[in-house]
């Protein structure tokens, strides 16, 4: 059995839990919760033909009080950043959090999951902002945790990308 | 190791462990499980067995091993619903131990402030989007005058305080999501009839909102500002209820208290992101004057009325006890249900 670990990266009120909850026991929570430290799950996918434990770390979102323990990420193999599609300002972190986790872990494998799909009317990340995200080499999927929308996609690309690496 | 005799480190122990449940795995080079103990139950791990791996037991272990800093702490992690625990790992002669240490009141203290925080921060982001749809980027800030890198200036402002009464009253009768609409429906009026004449919502807590009048420019004086607010929050009341009235549902009313003062209003800046700060004692006595009024009223301070203007006819002087040790002190009401 592959086991990796996945650190769920983002500022804070993004949605990470949410795609976390929505992918691991199919249920979705209007409510904001905010996250203290970090959670633990494990989700078990077939990626070609392998069976893969992904060890998914649900870390508190980054904001004006406290910055992301590095020591989290330690031994992760890949990673997932939520940006919210409808706060510009949520790019601008994902960009210092990425600096951040690839001096800390390396280059290892990373999805963008552009968040609150479903909210697209009120989304302040246009299609130049994710024109440039892909130039910067970025996988990203546009996500909705509320209605399901690509969030399994997510995670999968995620660990065909980690069984490649 | 300090000079502790063992009678205070065993003193330390027993008290530590009396406050914390505790539990600890020593593992072999290699994660697997050598000897555990402690109250493991109390995280919901079954005991292991000899030659486990411990990243069967505990899934945050997989990818710490092998340590390269000693020790390694990290602190509340939650590993099943409802347990939060400390880890400490560091090497030893024949491995690594491991201690778990209960964090599940930590991350509830730690929770409360920071749901706070953040769900400011979000409605603060919230009333900046507004500001900017409506005038463009950086009109905020630019319309404040206030320099980020400056502590904070000095700025009379007047506070508005609105509370929707009998919502306990409707809890009784109506489902919680009802509730929750009825409530959205007044609070947004409120709102609407701030921002319409130029305050900024500061913060809302449920059935009440708080308001700042005097930040943006504005041809007239923040007292008078915040009594239009007060007529418009009025009359969009009332047309409220006559709509719930021919709906057949409950109508509320709102009780409002208003101060004046000179506060210190500042932005807090931290790399990118601006915050609001705005202090100053007229918060303290606008909740006061606003506790003491009847549904469908406002209570005002001297100072408010005195700078109110045409307004003031509407008033009638009051006598009002602001606190319980303290003498009567003149204030002004408005029975804005008489209009």
């Amino acid at each position: 059995m592959i086991k990796k670990k996945v650190c769920m990266l983002g500022s804070f009120a993004v949605g990470k839990t949410s795609l976390v909850q929505r992918f691991v026991h199919s249920i979705f929570s209007q409510k904001y919760s905010t996250t203290v430290g970090v959670k633990i799950d494990k989700k078990t996918l077939s990626i070609r033909e392998k069976t893969m434990d992904l060890i998914l770390w649900d870390l508190h979102g980054k904001d004006e009080f406290q910055e992301i323990r590095m020591s989290y990420l330690r031994g992760a193999s890949g990673c997932i950043y939520v940006v919210d599609g409808t706060r510009l300002k949520t790019l601008d972190v994902f960009r210092e959090l990425r600096n951040k986790t690839r001096d800390y872990v390396g280059d290892v494998p990373f999805v963008v999951a552009l968040n609150k799909w479903d909210l697209r009317r009120e989304w302040e990340i246009g299609s130049d902002a994710m024109d440039d995200l892909e130039k910067e080499g970025a996988v990203i999927i546009k996500t909705s945790a509320k209605t399901g929308l690509c969030v399994e996609e997510v995670f999968q690309t995620l660990a065909r990308l980690m069984v490649d690496n | 190791m300090q000079d502790f005799p063992q009678s205070i480190m065993e003193y330390i122990c027993t008290s530590l462990m009396d406050e914390r449940s505790m539990g600890f795995f020593l593992i072999d080079a290699g994660g697997k499980v050598l000897r555990s103990g402690g109250m493991l139950s109390d995280f919901a791990i079954s005991p292991p067995r000899p030659e486990d791996d411990i990243t069967d037991i505990l899934l945050f272990m997989k990818g710490l091993l092998p340590l390269e800093q000693s020790p390694l702490k990290l602190s509340q992690i939650r590993i099943h619903p409802g347990v939060t625990v400390d880890a400490h790992l560091f090497q030893t002669a024949e491995g690594y131990g491991l201690i778990l240490l209960d964090a599940v009141h930590q991350e509830k203290l730690v929770a409360r402030f920071q749901q706070k925080a953040n769900e400011l921060v979000l409605l603060r982001e919230k009333h900046t989007r507004i500001l900017e749809h409506n005038f463009g980027k950086g009109f905020a800030e630019q319309l404040l005058e206030l320099d980020p890198h400056t502590n904070a200036v000095k700025k009379p402002a007047t506070i508005l305080l609105v509370s929707i009464r009998g919502v306990s009253e409707l809890a009784e009768h109506y489902e919680p999501l009802q509730i929750f609409s009825t409530l959205r429906e007044y609070v947004s009026t409120m709102i609407q009839s701030v921002h319409v004449e130029g305050g900024i919502v500061k913060d809302t807590f449920g059935n009440t909102i708080m308001a700042v009048f005097g930040l943006l420019p504005s041809a007239l004086p923040p007292a008078h500002q915040s009594l239009n607010a007060v007529h418009k929050i009025f009359k969009k009341i009332a047309d409220l209820n006559t709509n719930r009235s021919e709906h057949r549902l409950n109508a509320l009313e709102v009780g409002m208290g208003v101060a004046s003062c000179e506060v210190m209003a500042g932005i807090k800046s931290r790399e990118e992101r601006h915050s609001l700060m705005v202090v100053g004692p007229c918060f303290e006595m606008a909740d006061r004057l606003e506790k003491l009024t009847r549904p469908g009223q406002v209570i005002v301070d001297r100072s408010t009325f005195e700078l109110s203007g045409e307004l003031k006819k509407c008033f009638a002087p009051v006598r009002v006890r602001l606190g319980v040790n303290t003498d009567f002190s003149l204030a002004f009401a408005w029975e804005g249900s008489n209009d």
